[in-house]
């Protein structure tokens, strides 16, 4: 009788157990627990401060100028081949979302875990995890960058078994991996800011420049992988694109990273670089239009980021030589429908969007 | 004993509530795309496939069109009730393909809200029951055709022959298209506010005015043939793909923004009500 009372209670305990964890997740995080990763990711920047160094990128001074290696940094800074799209492309998209980072955790690491809203609560243990996770990454990017040089160092020695320009791509796919999750953190810290309810109560009192300030470092942290996801991890870290099959659609998609490319230097100009002053006596009324014209764009940039996730490039390249009609008959119906979409929005909305919010934030 | 089978049943019971909710979590309607699919198969290879739409064209709707085309020359057969009703049924089939296909596009892109829970079922059966209609239609026809070696099957005999399809057709579509309204306006966002002009206050005064031309040809098509090129004249302005942009840009516009305001305070009385009808705001306020 004992054992059965015994089976009966443990099994009631694991039932219960089944509930709240269903219902709740399992666990917190808390503003210690992200000051801590946030401290562990510095310990690792430190580490290796030989490769993450002090320097100037897009004419923003940055910790996080990679060093690649005296041979590497030779191909990277003479622009040779493909191998300035290191600097530009990919560590330029590192300094720009470690520059919002660095600007903006201290105001989530001064807050109490007692003020934080359920949702914030949410958002925090999505920012723990993305934290960790770009931490980890960077061992990742360390072996791979070393793979990099040895392989280029030895070129003189050794006959290589890869030849320089997949090393290449093996390591661009690493390197994008690296800034994507960059991007990913800071994307989860601008909505755990976001989920601190720091908007609503900027509509109730009299905005000041420094509100202004808030919502388009949101609105910057928000928008940069806009202009990442698409060149880098769809197309650059997935193949070699300028050696893929020509013709209208390889022509199309050309031209939609050209414009891009185009609408990424006019964010860079207008909420990156910008030194700009905020403009003054902003009415609570202008200040309200300014949150909902952002939270807008960001439903149409949802769109955007689907068709990027749903229009599988590679696919599209590789196996059907850019042959767009086939692609939609043999594998992707939707296709046209999210390339039109692309073109839309990098072309209307987008430079619609970042002229209009520029005359409303900036002095004229 | 007795206690120990009702502790089992609780314990069973508490399990099954836990399943009840990770599967239904799991088998959840999360996108449209179900919705766009079926949107996509019949502007692409059913009765709606247009030219415009897919550059060739079903047979079906091709044969549908060349005999209302045909019929409407009919004056001196048909009334003129008649040939109203068959003009603005053949300028309305043309403006559902462009709806549908707009909605086709749109829809991948939209949150699958409760209305769109409610209604997706509905917009796919009425396009079903449209489709059958046009079937019929395209049988009716190839048989006379075929009977006549088309020489003389567009007579006016053969109107009372096919009208019921035909009013069917055109019914099942708008209703169709109306729903497709219902869950495009619910499921992007409308409540953001700012300055009174709403953020969707566009799109709401386009899909106002075309559920006004869609009754129009529903109930008074006898009336007046102008309803369905009106109709027609106004979605290829604000529906088609090349001129989206004029949707797209309304958030940035404030002149369009101000006009868009008087028509939803004054309605069609508004000042500006017939050039938005006309759809001439495509030219004057399509780029910012």
């Amino acid at each position: 009788m004992k054992k059965n009372n015994i089976f009966v209670s443990i099994m009631l305990c694991l039932a219960c157990v089944m509930c709240v964890f269903g219902v709740t997740g399992c666990g917190g995080t808390s503003i210690k627990t992200i000051a801590e990763n946030f401290a562990a990711l510095d310990a690792e920047y430190d580490k290796y401060s030989n490769i993450f160094e002090s320097g100037e990128i897009e004419s923003l001074q940055t910790n996080y100028k990679v060093n690649f290696g005296p041979k590497i940094n030779t191909y990277v800074d003479g622009n040779q081949g493909n191998f300035g799209e290191l600097r530009t492309v990919y560590n330029a998209a590192l300094v720009i979302s470690e520059d919002y980072i660095h600007k903006n955790r201290d105001y989530i690491l001064g807050l109490e875990d007692d003020e934080l809203t359920s949702e914030a609560k949410q958002q925090l243990n999505e920012l723990n995890s993305a934290l960790t996770s770009y931490t980890k990454e960077i061992q990742n990017f360390v072996k791979a960058r070393e793979s990099l040089q040895s392989h280029f160092d030895d070129l003189e020695t050794v006959v290589p078994s890869e030849t320089n320009e997949s090393v290449l791509r093996d390591f661009k796919a690493v390197f994008g991996s690296l800034v994507e999750k960059n991007v990913k953190l800071s994307i989860s810290l601008a909505q755990t800011i976001e989920a601190t309810e720091i908007f609503e109560l900027l509509k109730k009192v009299d905005p000041q420049p420094s509100d202004i300030g808030i919502v388009k470092e949101f609105m910057r942290a928000r928008m940069l992988h806009l202009f990442t996801d698409l060149p880098i991890s769809e197309i650059s870290n997935k193949m070699t694109w300028s050696a893929q099959a020509a013709g209208d659609c390889k022509a199309r998609i050309d031209q939609l990273l050209s414009n891009l490319n185009l609408q990424y230097s006019s964010f860079k100009q207008k909420f990156v670089l910008s030194k700009a002053a905020y403009k003054q006596n902003v009415t609570k009324e202008s200040f309200t239009q300014l949150l909902d014209l952002v939270n807008e764009f960001f439903v149409e940039a949802d769109a955007f980021t689907r068709a990027v996730e749903e229009m599988d490039f590679r696919t599209l390249a590789v196996t059907y030589k850019n042959d767009l009609a086939k692609y939609v008959e043999d594998d992707n119906e939707f296709g046209y429908v999210y390339l039109e979409k692309m073109e839309q929005f990098v072309s209307i909305t987008l430079p619609s969007f970042m002229n209009n919010i520029a005359q409303l934030i900036y002095q004229a | 004993m007795k206690k120990k089978w009702l502790i089992l049943i609780l314990v069973l019971a508490i399990i099954g509530v836990v399943l009840a909710i990770v599967f239904i979590n799991l088998f959840k309607v999360r996108d449209t795309k179900a919705l766009s699919e079926n949107l996509l198969e019949v502007t692409q290879t059913g009765y709606l496939a247009s030219e415009q739409n897919t550059q060739q064209g079903s047979q079906e709707n091709e044969l549908i069109k060349e005999y209302l085309t045909n019929l409407k020359t009919l004056t001196g057969e048909l009334s003129q009730g008649e040939v109203n009703t068959i003009s603005n049924y053949l300028d309305a089939y043309s403006a559902f393909e462009i709806s549908v296909e707009f909605f086709a596009r749109e829809m991948l892109f939209a949150d699958a809200t409760t209305t769109y829970n409610t209604n997706h079922g509905a917009v796919e059966k009425s396009l079903s029951r449209a489709q059958k209609n046009a079937d019929n239609l395209k049988e009716y026809i190839l048989d006379v055709k075929s009977k006549t070696q088309g020489s003389a099957y567009w007579t006016a005999s053969t109107w009372t022959d096919c009208k019921q399809d035909l009013d069917e057709m055109i019914e099942n579509s708008a209703d169709a298209v109306a729903k497709l309204i219902l869950i495009y306006r619910d499921s992007v966002p409308n409540h953001i506010e700012h300055g009174g002009i709403q953020n969707n206050g566009f799109t709401d005064i386009i899909f106002d005015a075309m559920t006004d031309m869609m009754e129009d040809i529903s109930k008074n098509s006898s009336q007046d043939a102008k309803f369905g090129s009106g109709l027609l004249q106004f979605v290829s302005a604000y529906l088609v793909k090349e001129n989206e942009h004029v949707i797209l840009n309304y958030p940035y516009n404030t002149i369009l923004q101000q006009k868009v305001k008087t028509i939803q305070d004054n309605g069609k009385t508004a000042a500006e009500y017939q050039g938005f009808i006309s759809g001439s705001w495509v030219t004057l306020y399509g780029r910012v």
